[in-house]
C-alpha cells in the first residue's frame, strides 16, 4: 500500500458524503472554529454543504484545493480534516490547513502527524516551492507546533479579525523546500 | 481645479487626484495598447501571471471584480490615470486589501501614488468605516512601497519567495495601517 498519505497512526482520504454529519457538527461548533476559522462562523448543515453552489463542493471541485479526511488507521476513526488551499502552480507554492476536530485526539500528536502527510504531499508530490499557513496570533499551541515542525513567522498582520469583541492580529508562517529537505529530507 | 466639491465630496479628494466611477465612458477612453514592463510590473502582486495587458482591461478587471472600484482623476484636467479599488472587504473585521494601478506611466510617480493611497484611505475610514486597510507588493516594486511608507503603512512581514518572476523567486511584502494610526 502507498504511504504517501499514510503515517504511524493516520491516514488521509477524501471527505466523502457519510462524513458530513460529522463535519458540519465540527463547523458549527464555535469554540473550535474560533482556533481554525479568521471569518464569522456561521452554524453548518448536511443540506449546505451538499449545495452545488456552497463554498464546500466549490472547494471540492477547485484545482486550486486538495480536502483530506484525516482517520485513525486502528479503527477508521473520523478525527479532523486538513489540506492545501490557495495552490499557486506558476510560483510553487500553497497554503496548508488542518483541524483536529474531534476533542479525543486533540493534543496527542495527531496534528504533527498530518502536517507533515500533507507538507510531504506538497513538496513531494505537487513539487513545491513553499509551503505557508495562517494562525491566530492567540493559537500558542498551535504556532509552536509549526514551529518545531519547520515554519518561521513571516508576518504578522495586525487587527486582522474580529471575534468576540475584540481584534486579533494574523500570524503568517512559511517553510521553504531547502528547509523541508535539510529537516525531512 | 475645475472640479469643484460639494459638502461631503471631500471623502474623494486628495490633493493631485479624485476618485470617480469607473464609467463606460472612461473604459471606452482607455488605450487599447499594451502597458509598458514597468506599469504591467508595479499592477501585478504575482498573484496571477504576468501577461500583456492594456489599460482598457486593467479597468474593466477592477470594474468585474468584487468589492469597491474607483478610478483615479486628475484634479486639473479630470484625465484618468489610474484604477484602484477595496478587494477581499470583510465587513465583519472591518478590514480590505488596497489595489492601485496607475496606467500612464508619466503618472507612476510616489506623489501621484500617495495622494491616490491618502484618498483612499480618506474613503476607506471617513465613508466605508473600515479599521484596516493592507497591500501586498513585490519587493522590488520600490516606487509603491516609497509611497505606502511616505502614507504611513507599516512593513508587517516579509513572505519569502512568494513570487515567480524572470526566472527567480521575489519575497511578497505586506504593509497595513489601522484606521487610529491614519487618524493620528
Amino acid at each position: 500500500m502507498s504511504t504517501i498519505f499514510q503515517s504511524e497512526r493516520i491516514y488521509l482520504t477524501p471527505i466523502t458524503n457519510d462524513d458530513l454529519p460529522q463535519f458540519a457538527a465540527w463547523l458549527s461548533d464555535f469554540g473550535l472554529q474560533r482556533l481554525v476559522n479568521p471569518g464569522m462562523s456561521v452554524p453548518q448543515d448536511v443540506e449546505e454543504l451538499l449545495n452545488p453552489d456552497s463554498w464546500f463542493q466549490s472547494d471540492l471541485k477547485s484545482e486550486k484545493c486538495r480536502m483530506f479526511a484525516i482517520r485513525t488507521l486502528k479503527d477508521n476513526i473520523f478525527i479532523g480534516e486538513c489540506g492545501i488551499v490557495n495552490l499557486n502552480m506558476f510560483a510553487h507554492s500553497a497554503e496548508i490547513g488542518i483541524n483536529i476536530a474531534h476533542p479525543e485526539y486533540r493534543g496527542k500528536g495527531y496534528g504533527a502527524e498530518a502536517m507533515v502527510l500533507v507538507m510531504r504531499y506538497g513538496f513531494e508530490q505537487l513539487n513545491l516551492n513553499r509551503v505557508s499557513l495562517h494562525v491566530m496570533s492567540f493559537n500558542t499551541r498551535a504556532i509552536r507546533l509549526y514551529e518545531k515542525l519547520g515554519f518561521q513567522v513571516e508576518a504578522r498582520e495586525r487587527e486582522m479579525f474580529f471575534h468576540d469583541g475584540t481584534y486579533f492580529d494574523q500570524l503568517s508562517m512559511g517553510i521553504l523546500r531547502n528547509e523541508w529537505e535539510v529537516i525531512y529530507g | 481645479m475645475d472640479n469643484p466639491m460639494v459638502k461631503g465630496d471631500e471623502v474623494r479628494h486628495g490633493t493631485y487626484i479624485y476618485l470617480d466611477a469607473i464609467s463606460k465612458e472612461i473604459i471606452d477612453s482607455l488605450g487599447d495598447a499594451p502597458l509598458s514592463e514597468a506599469l504591467l510590473y508595479s499592477l501585478n502582486d504575482g498573484s496571477i501571471p504576468f501577461f500583456p495587458t492594456t489599460a482598457k482591461q486593467v479597468a474593466q478587471l477592477a470594474k468585474a471584480a468584487d468589492g469597491l472600484a474607483f478610478t483615479v482623476r486628475l484634479c486639473t484636467d479630470k484625465k484618468c490615470v489610474g484604477v484602484c479599488r477595496f478587494g477581499d472587504i470583510s465587513w465583519q473585521s472591518r478590514h480590505a486589501r488596497l489595489h492601485i494601478s496607475i496606467l500612464e506611466e508619466s503618472y507612476f510617480a510616489v506623489d501621484i501614488l500617495a495622494d491616490t493611497i491618502q484618498t483612499m484611505l480618506q474613503f476607506a475610514y471617513w465613508e466605508a468605516n473600515l479599521n484596516r486597510i493592507y497591500v501586498y507588493c513585490i519587493e522590488d516594486t520600490r516606487l509603491l512601497r516609497q509611497a505606502l511608507e511616505q502614507v504611513g503603512f507599516t512593513n508587517e512581514g516579509r513572505l519569502r519567495q512568494e513570487v515567480y518572476r524572470d526566472k527567480r523567486y521575489l519575497d511578497k511584502l505586506i504593509y497595513g495601517i489601522l484606521c487610529r494610526e491614519w487618524s493620528a
